[in-house]
């Protein structure tokens, strides 16, 4: 089956590399179970559910996987913010509506935490 | 479903949330969240009820003085008072099921810009380490937020004006994110209420209150040197040796006490992302 095809996050991007359970109904593309719809009956991925307005989320103020995917395409669309994308997918046409931003190959797959004592908050100095 | 069984389902943490009002842990994010959306869950359906408590409470109270009179003098006073003893029970009960209800009330903030804040990061939020979110969800107009009140004064048409401060550090969060990137905001309001009291041309004495609220937002993204550099229009960098923490600042002006936009917190992250190229590119 592969693995999932599915891009997660929304400051920046990566492949979820998951291990794909099924292919969704809508896009044929292999997805996990994080990256399916319950309201499909996981047959459908987030991203269609999200592209569809007739998919509402499983109840009011539940602001599950359905709301925050189309939370990511309404606030790219409507804004002029083009995130980093770390994965390896860049000829995906899915997502060719997400106007992204890639890192060189030397910068990609970097270990994303170090140890590392500055706390980067409000006392750095 | 009632509030009562709602309620119930609850664990023992999450009443604790609900009854002290104060959230200060240190989770992965998606503990925090299976934790926080129960209890959210919990206040919108207290919500709704409170509303329907207080017209039964209303009704209630009409309702029985009604009918009391008009068994008693239609059927005698045993009648009567079997009516007026039903009816006291389902004042009471609906009176304190309103007043336990507005007891466990939070702050919109919490289902209106926390949980949504928190489910749009969440894939961003490295699921490995924890997050430290601080939560205060008393009412931003609570008495203990309170700094200041005026004595009345007079101001055109109102014979009374009393203007009332709050300060509500309601939101603390600090965590780290897939990228590397250490991310922490927190956000305080500084609301005025108003109280304005005027007579009426028919006589009547009539108050409103208005409000005015201001929400500082202050956030500080700690970005790696080895993954991102700034550019020069960046702001307030904090250079280290292995981060550059930028911090930004809006206040988000509003006259109601509705919960301010996610947009409000979200573009300021954005913004800072967006003003960052992948280290060692030229600008």
């Amino acid at each position: 089956m592969g693995t999932c095809m599915a891009r997660k996050g929304f400051l920046t991007l990566s492949d979820c590399g998951n291990p794909a359970v099924t292919s969704c109904s809508t896009c044929a593309r292999p997805m996990c179970t994080m990256h399916l719809a319950p309201q499909s009956g996981f047959t459908q991925c987030l991203d269609c559910a999200a592209r569809d307005p007739n998919v509402k989320p499983q109840a009011d103020d539940d602001y599950d996987g359905v709301w925050a995917h189309r939370y990511r395409n309404d606030y790219y669309s409507s804004s002029s913010y083009r995130p980093y994308y770390y994965g390896s997918s860049y000829s995906d046409t899915y997502y060719d509506d997400q106007d992204v931003r890639s890192f060189d190959d030397d910068v990609n797959g970097q270990a994303a935490v170090e140890d590392d004592t500055e706390t980067g908050g409000f006392q750095a100095s | 479903m009632s509030v009562l069984k709602v309620y119930r389902s609850l664990d023992a943490e999450q009443k604790r949330i609900l009854a002290e009002k104060q959230v200060d842990l240190n989770r992965p994010i998606a503990e925090l969240l299976t934790l926080l959306k129960p209890i959210a869950a919990c206040d919108r359906v207290a919500d709704k009820a409170r509303t329907r408590l207080g017209c039964t409470f209303g009704a209630g109270i009409v309702l029985t003085i009604i009918l009391t009179f008009f068994v008693a003098g239609n059927f005698g006073g045993l009648a009567a008072i079997a009516v007026l003893l039903i009816g006291l029970t389902i004042i009471i009960g609906s009176g304190w099921l309103w007043f336990w209800t507005k007891k466990i009330d939070l702050s919109n903030n919490m289902r209106d810009f926390v949980l949504p804040v928190l489910s749009v990061i969440r894939e961003d939020v490295d699921s490995n380490e924890p997050v430290h979110v601080k939560l205060d969800l008393r009412s931003p107009t609570s008495d203990a937020k309170r700094t200041s009140k005026s004595d009345p004064y007079k101001s055109g048409a109102y014979y009374k004006v009393i203007d009332s401060m709050y300060v509500d550090p309601w939101m603390e969060f600090e965590g780290a994110l897939t990228d590397g990137t250490k991310l922490s905001w927190r956000i305080t309001d500084t609301i005025r209420e108003r109280q304005k009291t005027k007579r009426n041309p028919r006589g009547k004495i009539k108050t409103k209150t208005k409000y005015a609220k201001k929400s500082d937002i202050e956030v500080a993204v700690g970005l790696r040197n080895k993954t991102y550099a700034i550019g020069s229009d960046a702001g307030d960098v904090k250079s280290g040796d292995k981060r550059n923490t930028v911090q930004m600042y809006h206040r988000h002006r509003s006259a109601s006490l509705d919960p301010i936009p996610t947009e409000a917190l979200i573009g300021l992250i954005t913004a800072v992302y967006s003003k960052t190229r992948p280290a060692g590119k030229e600008a």
